[in-house]
């Protein structure tokens, strides 16, 4: 079996419940292949193929479930190919893998940040050209991170609101170190927009530290209505189309303890 | 960026597949139905990263009782039990010491929206130890998405859109289904909850997600773009749809129907959607 297309489908039963025609649209791959493996796959204990119920008419579907022994073996492959990644092109992980490492757990697959488009499967690619986020990087045993003030200005123009709530509760971490955030955040283009998240999140010592930019600052793709107290934080720190002081709140609510 | 203590990891289906046979099924007192909804669905269906809680709806009381208790005896603590206007019980409940830290659970509906008809329809029940996981298709979990209004339910409706094929006719069908759920009681005498608020939510709220997608996405579902204006058209509302989002969106209660409605209004749409 290859290896790339083991830990690919692998990955796909780690991260959904999906019956087998599923995990064929969703791999791309052939429909014997795809069988092929899962039958070798459950062969060696690395998933379970467990019979579901429909709830309404048709053929009682097949779901595949990755055992302990195949998430161990997903783990290695994964850590193995992001070290390949990380030498090849300088790879760093991802948002959701870093967001998770600093305590602000989110579901989901194994992601990376790359300069570039890269076949990277199964990993999700998060593609930033910007050199400031690769400088500084965090070498940890399981691979190498952006550092918490890459992230925080990286998150602040994803245009995520997930992960602009997810940078509002770090932005509350004692080991932010602003003077880093400023420089960082001015490189990334995103000045504003931390300023702006900064103000929701109440941290006094990066609101004071960092410059107001006349150049406005997209926040997210489309212009949601906000409250009025929000439009005019947005206003101050010339912020179009900001993230609600909800997302934040709720962020917070859920992930407040991670700061 | 220091090293953490005890940092945490990215967490996957198989996490919630995993907590639920060794954790919860051993607790639970018996076969137990629990619904996936919002991130947890979308979770399931392998669409996305989402934030760490569990979203469960139940259809009966019993498997949310049972369930709520499975939780507190293995070390759950509640941190929210709501009961908002429209006799939705919500429950949060929180434990630091498991992987699965914070799950939410509703009923009898969730975000009004009733787990019945199409939406069973196309959806498959997994055991897990003795709690089964019913997993609805893409279109209810789209549906169900056009409810809140929030950044994050708006982006998940873009990521689907982006990444999977909707099945406008019979999102569209679901809508209209569990719409008649609650107009088939309209004119019920002395029922707890107004159905006529049920519907103009609903309705809204479709329609507002819709236009807040802005034209890109829209331009991929035409049908359920133009279906969701229509069904707030025909509310013949003196506000605008965009007046009515922004108060939903600004007030962190739920709004007055009221002052948007008078009462002559209001009973001259009753009578019309109970024709």
């Amino acid at each position: 079996m290859n290896q790339d297309t083991t830990i690919d489908l692998l990955s796909m039963c780690a991260n959904g419940s999906l019956t087998t025609r599923e995990l064929i649209v969703n791999s791309g791959y052939s429909p014997n292949t795809v069988i092929r493996y899962l039958v070798e796959l459950q062969i060696r204990g690395l998933i379970e193929r467990q019979v579901a119920q429909r709830l309404g008419p048709g053929r009682p579907p097949i779901i595949n479930l990755i055992t302990p022994s195949g998430f161990e073996l997903l783990r290695t492959g994964e850590t193995s190919l992001f070290r390949k990644l990380r030498s090849e092109t300088g790879a760093l992980w991802g948002p959701r893998q870093t967001f998770s490492h600093l305590n602000v757990p989110f579901f989901g697959g194994a992601d990376i940040f790359v300069k570039a488009a890269v076949q990277a499967k199964p990993f999700e690619v998060v593609i930033e050209p910007g050199s400031w986020l690769y400088e500084d990087a965090v070498e940890e045993a399981e691979g190498a991170y952006p550092s918490l003030e890459a992230l925080l200005a990286w998150a602040a123009k994803s245009g995520n609101p997930r992960y602009l709530g997810a940078a509002a509760v770090l932005l509350r971490d004692h080991e932010v170190d602003v003077a880093a955030l400023v420089e960082v955040a001015g490189r990334a283009g995103a000045t504003n927009r931390i300023g702006y998240l900064s103000t929701l999140a109440g941290v006094q010592s990066v609101i004071r530290a960092l410059p107001r930019h006349e150049i406005a600052e997209i926040m997210l793709d489309e212009p949601f209505p906000v409250t009025k107290a929000t439009e005019r934080i947005a206003r101050q720190w010339r912020v179009l189309n900001p993230v609600s002081s909800t997302i934040v709140a709720e962020m917070m609510q859920l992930y407040g303890s991670a700061s | 960026m220091a090293a953490r203590a005890s940092p945490a990891r990215r967490k996957t289906a198989a996490d919630l597949i995993a907590w639920l046979r060794e954790e919860v099924s051993a607790s639970v007192e018996g076969k137990t139905e629990v619904v996936a909804h919002g991130g947890t669905a979308l979770t399931l269906l392998e669409l996305k990263g989402y934030t760490k809680d569990v979203d469960f709806g139940f259809r009966s009381k019993e498997d949310f009782d049972r369930f709520s208790r499975a939780l507190r005896r293995i070390g759950y603590r509640i941190t929210i039990d709501s009961q908002p206007p429209r006799g939705e019980v919500f429950l949060r409940l929180e434990s630091s010491r498991s992987i699965i830290d914070a799950v939410d659970l509703r009923f009898p509906t969730w975000n009004n929206w009733h787990l019945a008809g199409k939406v069973l329809q196309q959806s498959i029940s997994i055991p897990v130890g003795k709690v089964n996981v019913v997993r609805p298709g893409i279109d209810a979990v789209f549906l169900f998405k056009t409810y809140p209004l929030r950044d994050t339910d708006l982006e998940d409706l873009a990521g689907i859109l982006k990444k999977t094929a909707v099945n406008e006719r019979r999102v569209t069908s679901m809508f209209d289904e569990q719409e008649q759920i609650y107009r088939r009681r309209l004119m019920e005498p002395d029922i707890e909850c107004e159905p006529l608020i049920n519907i103009l939510e609903m309705r809204v709220r479709y329609a507002g997600s819709l236009a807040l997608l802005g034209v890109p996405h829209r331009r991929l579902i035409p049908r359920i773009a133009n279906h969701a204006k229509t069904r707030f058209n025909e509310l013949q509302l003196e506000s605008t749809l965009d007046e009515v989002v922004k108060l939903i969106r600004e007030e962190e209660r739920p709004i007055d129907w009221d002052v948007l409605l008078s009462e002559e209004d209001s009973e001259a749409l009753r009578s019309r959607l109970a024709e």
